[in-house]
């Protein structure tokens, strides 16, 4: 009886020891590795199961394959390994897709798909006064003889507050118009977007459509969900509104602007924007370096996916950088208004 | 299908104090020994989350946990709320990243005693528990990903091995001159096994992103799947507890807890080893 009991006590141990580590078969095998072609095939993997546009882009991505991965060898050094896998990602033409690693970041310039459509201390100079306002993101004051009001909005920090807008919409309330500056304005948060877009309509609007991928098929995608905007309760703004772009409007730039298409009383103008109307979701290679590319569609009212490529300016203007007293594209603006 | 509703009828079965009689029940019941618990501990845990990362994180934690234990010879109930705290990196070939990780687990357990025919000092229970663990992991270098968290539900068969180690009476040692007088102690060691037979977790979708922020209409759980008869959980404890005068007791806890969501797509698994020390606090 007593070898039994010990048997049985052994057996007890023997078990708890056996569960008493980090079993791979439940939290899966530690894929840790350096080599430059398992990074490189799990980065194209990763990319060719899940990123949105490649149908738009119409990247063949078998052959990028072919082409970027003759040009490891074993002992390639990481920094060039990563460019490698940088130029492979820079061929999917997306300002949201992005190789990080603690010495480097890869990007596809969009900025550079067009001229910069901007000089800021153009506008300060001859069309701010001196002591123009501050109201958390926005710069903003009168223009034209206090006709429009003008306000420029760099970066969707997500600090866009209720305090902000109605202070600045509440001084344009008995203008003509208001100018909205969002060239080079290269995105954040996107809950600003709805935030902004919320004081310049005046009844329920649906902005635009979204679908997300769901497979590893190009087109196994999720039905499309309609994105819907409220009117704001408080100060609204429901006269003429010029909004400004360039190239540099890019990811929640692009998704303003995608929304103001469907704005009756809102009119783009200036040059494409950069894109990036593709949600980015983030990963992690077997190096330790990460990665983000799009996994969403944007789609218009017609579930139209091409703003990707750039949302399309209501009315073309360009800044003549040959006069750096004028910019062309506000005084487009300011006459369209007036 | 079938096999899994059987299992959980096995489990389930103990649970029910069936062909008892109800006085004689509520009896034995209300003398049942209770203790409030509260421990606190280190855990070393891992974690893979295939949908963002090949890597496995590893880390320490503090562990906090509270409960309400009721126990005697034949039936023993434990309601457990355990959170861990801790940072996990995660070793890749060239560079590291860090995962700060919140977890809650809720369980109970009922066990009920088996009748062992080898000795009185052997207490064998069967039963079954259900356990709820939420993970809440956030890790900058991962974009908009940089939040990942999930939900497990687990019925689970337990069985615990008690060995009563108690000195009923006390024991005089002889050491060359020194007499030593070992009082009698009440103390026992359980090693309980429990095993995942209902399986379901919450968990992302295949784009792990969900997309609701982005259509004005934020859910913290957009896109996410409830996925059942997936995965598995299985786990042991060794706890050594003894029972002070006062009628309290002190209970030294070595745990061990793995569980995974399954599917070949984004699987998630993590693993836990903890230490922890409590006070049980008799309240009956």
């Amino acid at each position: 009886m007593i070898s039994a009991m010990k048997s049985l006590i052994y057996s007890l141990l023997t078990l708890l020891a056996l569960s008493a580590c980090e079993p791979s078969f439940i939290v899966g095998k530690d894929d840790n590795n350096t080599d430059p072609y398992k990074n490189f095939d799990y980065l194209w993997q990763e990319c060719k199961d899940r990123y949105s546009y490649f149908e738009l882009k119409g990247v063949d991505w078998d052959a990028i394959k072919s082409q970027y991965r003759s040009k490891l060898f074993n002992d390639i050094r990481a920094d060039s390994a990563f460019k490698v896998m940088g130029a492979m990602l820079d061929e999917l033409k997306d300002g949201h897709v992005n190789l990080t690693s603690n010495f480097n970041i890869s990007f596809y310039p969009i900025e550079e798909l067009g001229p910069e459509n901007i000089r800021w201390r153009t506008i300060k100079d001859y069309y701010l006064p001196k002591d123009f306002y501050i109201s958390g993101p926005f710069v903003h004051d009168f223009i034209a003889n206090k006709q429009i009001g003008y306000l420029r909005f760099s970066s969707y920090t997500g600090a866009i507050s209720n305090s902000n807008l109605d202070f600045a919409l509440s001084r344009y309330q008995n203008t003509k118009g208001i100018i909205l500056d969002i060239r080079q304005n290269g995105g954040g948060a996107v809950s600003d977007v709805f935030n902004l877009l919320s004081r310049f309509i005046d009844k329920k609007t649906l902005l635009f459509y979204s679908r997300l991928k769901e497979g590893p098929g190009t087109n196994d995608f999720s039905q499309p969900e309609a994105a819907w905007l409220e009117p704001h309760k408080g100060v609204k703004y429901t006269g003429k509104v010029v909004v400004l772009t360039d190239r540099g409007t890019f990811s929640a730039g692009s998704f303003t602007c995608l929304g103001i298409k469907a704005i009756p009383n809102m009119i783009l103008m200036g040059d494409t924007t950069g894109g990036g109307l593709g949600l980015p979701n983030g990963g992690q290679l077997p190096n330790g370096w990460t990665y983000r590319f799009s996994v969403t569609q944007s789609l218009t009212l017609d579930l139209d996916n091409s703003y990707e490529m750039g949302v399309p300016p209501d009315i073309v203007a360009y800044f003549d950088w040959n006069d750096l007293t004028k910019d062309e594209v506000l005084e487009r603006a300011m006459d369209e208004i007036l | 299908m079938k096999k899994e509703f059987v299992l959980i009828l096995v489990v389930c079965i103990p649970l029910l104090s069936l062909g008892q009689n109800k006085d004689s029940l509520k009896a034995i019941r209300k003398s049942r020994p209770t203790y409030v618990k509260v421990g606190t501990g280190l855990d070393f845990g891992a974690f893979k989350d295939a949908a963002t990362s090949p890597l496995v994180y590893r880390g320490l934690n503090l562990d906090i946990n509270l409960g309400k234990i009721k126990m005697d010879t034949s039936f023993e109930s434990e309601m457990d709320y355990k959170y861990l705290l801790g940072a996990y990196i995660g070793h890749g070939g060239y560079q590291n990243s860090a995962s700060f990780v919140n977890t809650l687990f809720v369980s109970y357990s009922q066990l009920r005693q088996v009748q062992v025919p080898w000795s009185n000092r052997w207490n064998l229970k069967v039963g079954g528990a259900i356990n709820v663990t939420g993970n809440i992991r956030f890790n900058a270098d991962l974009g908009n990903n940089n939040l990942g968290y999930e939900l497990f539900g687990n019925l689970l068969g337990s069985a615990q091995l008690k060995r009563d180690l108690s000195r009923k009476k006390e024991k005089v040692l002889h050491i060359w001159f020194i007499k030593y007088h070992l009082k009698p102690k009440s103390r026992n060691l359980a090693l309980r096994l429990n095993a995942g037979i209902v399986n379901t977790n919450l968990r992302n979708g295949y784009a792990y992103t969900g997309q609701s922020q982005v259509i004005n209409n934020f859910k913290p759980f957009d896109g996410y799947h409830f996925n059942t008869f997936t995965g598995m959980r299985f786990g042991s404890k060794l706890i050594y507890t003894k029972f002070l005068k006062n009628k309290n007791a002190i209970r030294w806890t070595y745990q061990f807890d793995a569980y995974s969501s399954g599917g070949n797509v984004n699987a998630f698994g993590m693993s836990h080893n903890t230490l922890s020390f409590a006070l049980l606090f008799n309240t009956k």
